[in-house]
């Protein structure tokens, strides 16, 4: 076939911005945690890559994300369908819809000093507790910030992330004809509960099953909120990758590079996943 | 029921709108101490500070705005002219994959897989290097984002034109681009915005020499500065309020 | 003979989109192509505009050989089923669109949209956008747009199927008398077998790529394969 000119541009643009830093990133990534390039580095061993596998602190990183991711996206998820079927329409009309999209006029990084200063110990809701009288304490208020559960972590991703799967539902109700589908439902004599079990929500799901892995994916890769709001252990991979990297002992940037590279396999394997089975949409 | 309805519609707008409220009151706030809730009183002075001292946050103000302005701009062209190829290939689903790749990749993760290349060719620690690394997220979002443009109908559109006898250039100068006209404009505010929020590749390539107001609002914080951290905040969340009053559209992007 | 098509070869990857089609069309007529929908005669049309190209075969129009002949120079108009009017020009500006490119003056553009309006009956739409009109409407405009540049062929891939039954009628009848002032050399593609019979001085059938011309409407009649008996069966089966 012949190639055009006027195709040439393109292709190579895509080349360059899209596919040569990725070509490039986990090049490097690979060989330098194969001990091929790199400072310490002298020549091919996979030590670094069983120091990693053999790691405690690497393992229970993947699964304190991956945690994290899920309970975050089931919460925002639930959350959101919730009130997407509750309010219907109101999220989207009049001047109250504007309050609905504020949250994504934050970044990361403002919501999670905001959630710093919100839920610790000295922060507005501790203050506001104890003006109402349910602590008398300072350390009364339960650890919301740096603490075991990550609640802090989970509380903001759930503000940033929420109004987005809001509208998205809200969306799909009216444009998918999912009353007129539920009208349909009863008339074949099902019951309001089978309506929502059999109808409405799988409806819905399916519909935003592309959205809710890419989601997931970005919380897996998510860093300031629990750089800001997670404890020193378990980190989220980014947390930890970075903090591998800035380390004096140069032992660890080797690791460091083979969490990366497990990591964007993960994120690989996940977005063919997505990709998949429909179109991804990216407006809400 | 209907009540119910209505105090829980109340509730997620005061949920939604509380965080602005609370960081404006801090960045006008002075002595704000446990378990006051209202600090002693407010003031004018950090604001004051900001507009008319010279000083470092307003040279990061500037900072993030050019580098926003110049990143989505170049994004935004280049992800237009790129994504009309990638919508009418053969293999558009490997290319969509392979473009969504670096934009879904966690930046931090990905800006230290590619330090090593900036550092080799002088672009670390500079604006040029931020604006070509951020360009990395936002082009491949900008490609993204026109795929939904370029369907059948405006090639139609085109073809049409091309048998009443008009040229590329004339097609896209009078058709093309004015019916993209609000897509184009959209994909500029969303990856202003992306730019303008980035934190972790920003600082991994900066090398923290560039000051941005996302790296303001860390420095701020690990000072323990509330005050200076909740102003920076709101200079960083009022623009995209600002582009939010103007059209919604603008603000729907996918936020980490 | 004034539109020459020969021997066209199109294929879509292993799919046979038009096999072999040839086609004559005299100066100041309209031919009707028949078919059902994917049987490639809308390639065809593609193909003779310059929008798509062919694997092989030639097409020459006026004696010239226009096979190589890039789509904006063979001044061939295409006329979509949709209307397809540009969506941010006014109903005026739509039409003068070709005239613009040709860089012609405003007054002149005036005469001539002004005149084109009238005779499509649409004189009071001029400064509407595209989304207040009708559908019939609309391909009024699409009409004029085509027809303001004075094409030597115009292409019309089945222009009224969106359209309800009642503007049908009347857009066949306006195209028809259009035809005749104009003298408008035309192929038109429809899958309605009555609109074919309406619309062209003679007929052509299409069917998986291979397309059989009639030399008049009874050979076309006759044909099994057209459906033309089994209609009439049908009809006369009812009384």
């Amino acid at each position: 076939m012949k190639i055009k000119l006027n195709n040439i541009f393109p292709l190579s643009l895509v080349l360059v911005f899209a596919l040569l830093p990725l070509i490039l990133g986990i090049g490097y990534a690979l060989l330098y945690s194969f001990g091929i390039i790199g400072v310490l580095n002298n020549g091919f061993t996979t030590s670094h890559w069983q120091a990693v596998f053999g790691s405690y602190e690497v393992v229970l990183s993947f699964i304190y994300t991956i945690t994290l991711g899920v309970v975050s996206i089931l919460l925002c998820v639930s959350a959101a369908i919730f009130l997407a079927i509750l309010l219907g329409k109101k999220v989207q009309k009049g001047i109250a819809s504007y309050f609905i999209y504020l949250p994504m006029a934050f970044p990361t990084i403002v919501a999670a000093f905001f959630f710093f200063q919100f839920l610790s110990n000295a922060g507005f809701l501790s203050r506001l507790f104890f003006k109402i009288g349910i602590i008398n304490n300072l350390s009364d208020f339960p650890n919301m910030v740096n603490d075991e559960f990550s609640i802090g972590i989970i509380i903001a991703q759930f503000f940033l992330t929420l109004p987005i799967f809001v509208l998205l539902y809200s969306s799909i109700i009216a444009n998918e004809n999912i009353e007129k589908l539920k009208v349909l439902a009863s008339s074949l004599g099902a019951t309001k509960k089978q309506i929502l079990r059999r109808v409405t929500l799988p409806a819905l799901l399916k519909k935003s099953f592309p959205t809710i892995i890419l989601f997931f994916i970005f919380k897996l890769g998510s860093y300031e909120i629990p750089q800001l709001l997670g404890r020193s252990s378990p980190e989220t991979i980014s947390v930890l990758t970075v903090r591998k990297m800035q380390r004096f002992n140069l032992l660890d940037i080797p690791q460091g590079y083979a969490i990366a590279v497990v990591y964007s396999l993960l994120i690989m394997i996940l977005l063919v996943l997505s990709l998949k089975p429909s179109k991804l949409s990216i407006n809400v | 029921m209907f009540k119910a309805k209505s105090i829980l519609f109340f509730l997620l707008l005061i949920w939604c709108s509380l965080p602005l409220l609370i960081l404006l009151g801090l960045s006008f706030a002075f002595s704000w101490t446990f378990p006051n809730i209202l600090p002693r009183y407010f003031t004018l002075s950090h604001w004051g500070e900001f507009l008319f001292r010279n000083n470092n946050l307003q040279q990061s103000f500037f900072n993030s705005f050019t580098i926003s302005l110049v990143v989505a701009l170049t994004a935004t062209l280049l992800g237009f002219i790129c994504s009309r190829w990638v919508a009418y290939h053969k293999r558009k689903n490997l290319l969509l994959i392979l473009t969504y790749f670096p934009f879904a990749l966690s930046p931090v993760i990905f800006a230290i897989c590619l330090k090593f290349y900036f550092l080799k060719t002088g672009l670390a620690g500079n604006l040029q290097g931020i604006i070509l690394a951020q360009l990395i997220i936002t082009y491949p979002y900008a490609t993204i984002f026109f795929l939904s443009f370029w369907n059948n109908m405006i090639k139609n559109y085109q073809n049409l034109a091309y048998t009443l006898g008009s040229s590329s250039l004339f097609t896209y100068r009078k058709i093309i681009f004015p019916i993209a006209k609000s897509f184009l404009l959209t994909c500029f505010f969303q990856c202003f915005i992306i730019s303008w929020f980035e934190y972790g590749l920003t600082n991994i390539i900066g090398y923290g020499k560039v000051q941005t107001l996302t790296m303001k609002v860390f420095q701020f914080i690990g000072e323990a500065n509330i005050y200076y951290a909740a102003l920076s905040s709101c200079l960083l969340v009022l623009p995209p309020v600002i582009l939010l009053w103007l059209n919604k559209k603008f603000i729907v992007y996918q936020n980490r | 003979m004034y539109l020459k098509v020969e021997n066209i070869v199109k294929a879509y990857g292993k799919r046979k989109v038009l096999q072999n089609a040839s086609l004559q069309v005299p100066a100041n007529t309209t031919v009707s192509i028949l078919g059902k929908s994917g049987c490639g005669k809308s390639t065809l049309l593609k193909i003779i505009a310059g929008i798509e190209q062919q694997d092989s075969g030639n097409i020459y129009l006026n004696e010239e050989n226009i096979t190589t002949k890039k789509a904006n120079r063979r001044n061939i108009v295409y006329l979509f089923q949709e209307a397809l009017l540009f969506p941010h020009l006014t109903v005026f500006e739509n039409i003068a669109f070709g005239l613009r490119i040709r860089k012609q003056s405003n007054d002149h553009i005036r005469m001539k949209v002004n005149s084109l309006l009238e005779q499509l009956e649409i004189s009071g739409e001029a400064l509407k956008l595209p989304d207040q009109l009708s559908g019939g409407q609309k391909q009024r405009v699409a009409f004029g747009r085509a027809l303001i540049i004075n094409p030597p062929l115009i292409l019309l891939d089945e222009p009224f199927s969106s359209l309800d039954v009642e503007t049908r009628a009347t857009m066949q009848q306006l195209y028809k008398s259009i035809a005749n002032s104009y003298s408008i050399t035309a192929l038109f593609v429809t899958h309605d077998l009555k609109e074919c019979l309406i619309m062209g001085d003679s007929i052509a059938y299409m069917e998986n790529g291979n397309l059989t011309v009639y030399d008049n409407r009874t050979a076309f009649i006759n044909d099994l394969k057209t459906g033309v008996k089994g209609e009439i069966n049908f009809w006369n089966t009812l009384n």
